[in-house]
């Protein structure tokens, strides 16, 4: 494994001299980052997630929220770092999400007295509660909720927002709940999935630890990936599940191939350059 | 008092309510009284009088919001305004009367004002909120000379004590025509005869007795004020107002080593209108900046809710609550200042959204999930850390709803965990589950009939982890018991 992991550094490497990218790799390792304690993971990342960028977790319905705010919570919780995190969520959220559980978060390694919560009446006054915030130092993290793609925040709010949030170093994630992939100005963009948990070892019959299909749906630095993941309460941080495929689910439909003659018609309904959301 | 001036070209205006079971006249306009027409008069007698009458129907609620609107506009002159009855305002003009160029022409303007926005008004000043209530109805001198109120009084009718109609007929019907009538009589009497009132109001009115006034709002602790000849009207120059302001006030507040915590501002439209808006900081305040940027992101919350009309006349800055606040050194080398940015922070999203939308956990110390937390206005708690129970960690979801969700649950057996539900229109497998683990109300607060919860952990084939609970337990505390969903496992 740690053979591998260096083969694909030096491989890196040399692309990186290749095509100029050098110094955004070097720029990108000297910024402090939030490691997942997964070897594949943080390598994809380079050395693990930015935290003065903008990242976005969303899960495709509105019952996966439950996951998603696990997953995130878990992450958080690596951060040395005890200062308050901000809460920002959108009026719609309220309703099938309710509040985060101060004996829960425990669980996940973090203190709810941390926690700021803000829930304005609008979506407008949210983004602009969001970009006031990223704005400030001082914060450990914010995380704004929004839920489905509300056409206020479009391209230019959430690159304004990413941009404040690499001026100001505080990482800002978007939790979108519900919501299909979009185009935005995220580092990263993470798709959760609950998966069936393991039981415990001491109770067999009864529940176990959060487990999930995590997938990296886009990186701004390199390669996608998916993979099934679990929280591990004893050392607070997630480990790779008992199966996992570094293979990426999201290989672009089959090109046709080229020969010396016109294409063939292709399916109706399908455009192949717009498949994917960056 | 006030009467809108007649008009003369629409039929004279009477207002009009049901007493004793009959329309009839609350007010009128002036020139109706010598037409014939008289309060109290019922409707039709009226119109026998003057066939063309405009009736209105009187709505106490409306004259009562005019009244207050029109008492926050008399602050421009004291702090100290207080409502009294239905028609009329005290103004304690203690100490403000020079501003305006001494008392004659403080009148003067303030019936050049009301006069402009069509009020007609009755003034009157005196050592005693009594005596002034006195001279506006029944003297024509506006203001009374200090210490010599008796002769004024005297000839007054027994009305201008503010004594009710009833104990007015009793007096008179023993021959107490005027105040000055029961001045010199010996007090044990009328006392023993006519109650401690009438007694009361006449001390009052003399000046004997002290009353105390009650202003409509908290009096400030610091107020600065801002006058302008001609109103201003752009954003931009009320915004720079306050900052001129905060400025002035950051110099007392330094010499007093005090930080503000709550201020109003108040801006006072040329025709009458007042808009206030109100600010607090969760920490004591002294930086100029910091609290004009509190006011900034309160005007731009109002944004549509106030408009600049003709212009505003008076900006005023009170500051109704302070703290203390030592004064600090100014730190060479650069030193963490993340607590004041989060704390300022704090403050102007609490000033743009509402102190009661920045909320940090508060923690209570009970089983019951709903009540273990609260979310409290950041400006005016503090976050709190306590110690969670080891077995609760494990136990505890990570989201709770605002409310338990109804589901349609089936189970093995009625006191056993659940097999398969619906919930939120989606059908459920239950694939493990852990429980129950009871949880008995608290029969303080809630009465001995509240029912018992059996929370069950339950993870579907979907691999969804969520808390249910089932309500009551079964055959004892009901047959059909209930289920909900209370909250979501990570």
């Amino acid at each position: 494994m740690a053979q591998h992991a260096k083969m694909v550094a030096a491989l890196r490497r040399s692309v990186a001299k290749i095509d100029g990218t050098q110094e955004r790799l070097v720029a990108q390792s000297s910024q402090a980052c939030l490691k997942f304690g997964i070897d594949d993971i943080d390598m994809l990342l380079g050395s693990g997630l930015a935290l003065g960028d903008m990242h976005e977790v969303r899960c495709s319905l509105s019952r996966d929220i439950g996951c998603t705010t696990g997953f995130l919570m878990g992450l958080l919780s690596g951060l040395s770092d005890d200062r308050p995190i901000v809460l920002l969520s959108e009026p719609s959220t309220a309703l099938d999400t309710g509040n985060f559980f101060p004996d829960g978060l425990v669980h996940l390694g973090l203190d709810a007295s941390r926690l700021i919560r803000v829930r304005p009446l609008h979506l407008n006054d949210c983004l602009w509660a969001a970009g006031e915030t990223c704005r400030t130092g001082g914060l450990a993290a914010i995380i704004l909720h929004v839920k489905g793609n509300p056409n206020l925040f479009d391209l230019s709010v959430s690159r304004k927002l990413m941009l404040r949030a690499q001026t100001s170093g505080t990482p800002l994630f978007i939790v979108r709940q519900a919501g299909e992939e979009e185009a935005s100005s995220a580092a990263t963009r993470w798709h959760i999935k609950p998966a069936s948990s393991l039981p415990d070892e001491t109770y067999p019959k009864g529940v176990g630890h959060m487990r999930l299909t995590l997938t990296l749906e886009k990186n701004r630095n390199g390669q996608t990936g998916q993979w099934l993941i679990a929280w591990n309460p004893k050392t607070r941080s997630f480990e790779h599940a008992a199966t996992y495929t570094t293979a990426s689910t999201h290989t672009l439909l089959p090109l046709h191939p080229s020969a010396n003659r016109p294409d063939s018609a292709s399916e109706m309904g399908q455009v192949v350059a717009l498949e994917r959301a960056s | 008092m006030w009467r809108l001036k007649e008009r003369p070209d629409t039929p004279p205006i009477v207002i009009v309510d049901t007493i004793k079971n009959a329309m009839r006249i609350v007010a009128m306009e002036d020139d109706q009284r010598l037409a014939g027409i008289r309060v109290e008069q019922t409707l039709s007698d009226a119109r026998a009088v003057n066939p063309n009458l405009d009736c209105v129907q009187h709505d106490v609620h409306a004259d009562r919001q005019l009244l207050k609107q029109i008492a926050r506009w008399c602050e421009r002159y004291t702090p100290l305004v207080s409502l009294s009855g239905d028609d009329g305002l005290f103004l304690n003009i203690t100490g403000c009367a020079h501003l305006f160029g001494g008392e004659i022409s403080m009148l003067e303007d303030m019936a050049a004002r009301f006069a402009a926005q069509g009020f007609g008004i009755r003034l009157a000043i005196a050592d005693h909120a009594g005596t002034a209530w006195a001279m506006t109805r029944y003297s024509n001198q506006a203001i009374a000379k200090p210490n010599a109120h008796q002769p004024l009084l005297e000839p007054m009718p027994l009305f201008a004590l503010r004594l009710d109609r009833e104990k007015v007929r009793q007096l008179s019907r023993v021959g107490f025509k005027t105040v000055g009538c029961l001045i010199n009589l010996s007090r044990a009497p009328i006392a023993a005869r006519f109650g401690e009132e009438v007694l009361q109001r006449l001390d009052q009115a003399l000046g004997t007795a002290d009353e105390v006034l009650s202003p409509i709002q908290p009096v400030a602790e610091l107020v600065y004020e801002k006058r302008f000849p001609d109103p201003i009207v752009y954003e931009d120059d009320i915004k720079a107002t306050i900052k001129l302001l905060a400025h002035k006030l950051k110099i007392t507040l330094e010499q007093r080593g005090l930080g503000m915590r709550q201020a109003r501002l108040q801006l006072f439209r040329a025709d009458g209108e007042v808009t206030q808006l109100q600010v607090e900081a969760s920490g004591p305040l002294r930086d100029a900046n910091k609290i004009a940027a509190l006011f900034d992101e309160r005007l731009a919350s109002l944004h549509d809710e106030w408009h600049a009309g003709f212009g505003f006349d008076i900006v005023q800055l009170s500051v109704l609550r302070t703290d203390q606040l030592d004064a600090q050194q100014e730190d060479l080398v650069a030193q963490d200042q993340s607590q004041e940015l989060v704390t300022h922070l704090v403050d102007r999203l609490s000033a743009r959204l509402g102190p009661e939308r920045v909320q940090v956990y508060q923690i209570a110390d009970t089983h019951i999930p709903e009540r273990r937390f609260n979310l409290a206005s950041a400006i005016h708690h503090q976050s709190q850390t306590v110690a969670i129970h080891e077995t609760e960690i494990t136990t505890r979801p990570i989201l709770l709803f605002e409310r338990p969700e109804l589901a349609d649950v089936m189970a093995e057996v009625p006191e056993g965990p659940p097999l398969r539900f619906r919930w939120r229109n989606a059908h459920y497998e239950v694939s493990h589950s852990e429980g129950p683990e009871r949880i008995a109300c608290e029969w303080w607060k809630d009465g001995r009939a509240a029912h018992t919860r059996d929370y069950f952990r339950i993870e579907t084939n979907d691999g969804y982890r969520l808390w249910l609970f089932r309500h009551g337990l079964y055959e004892r505390e009901t047959d059909t018991p209930k289920w909900y969903v209370h909250g979501m496992f990570a």
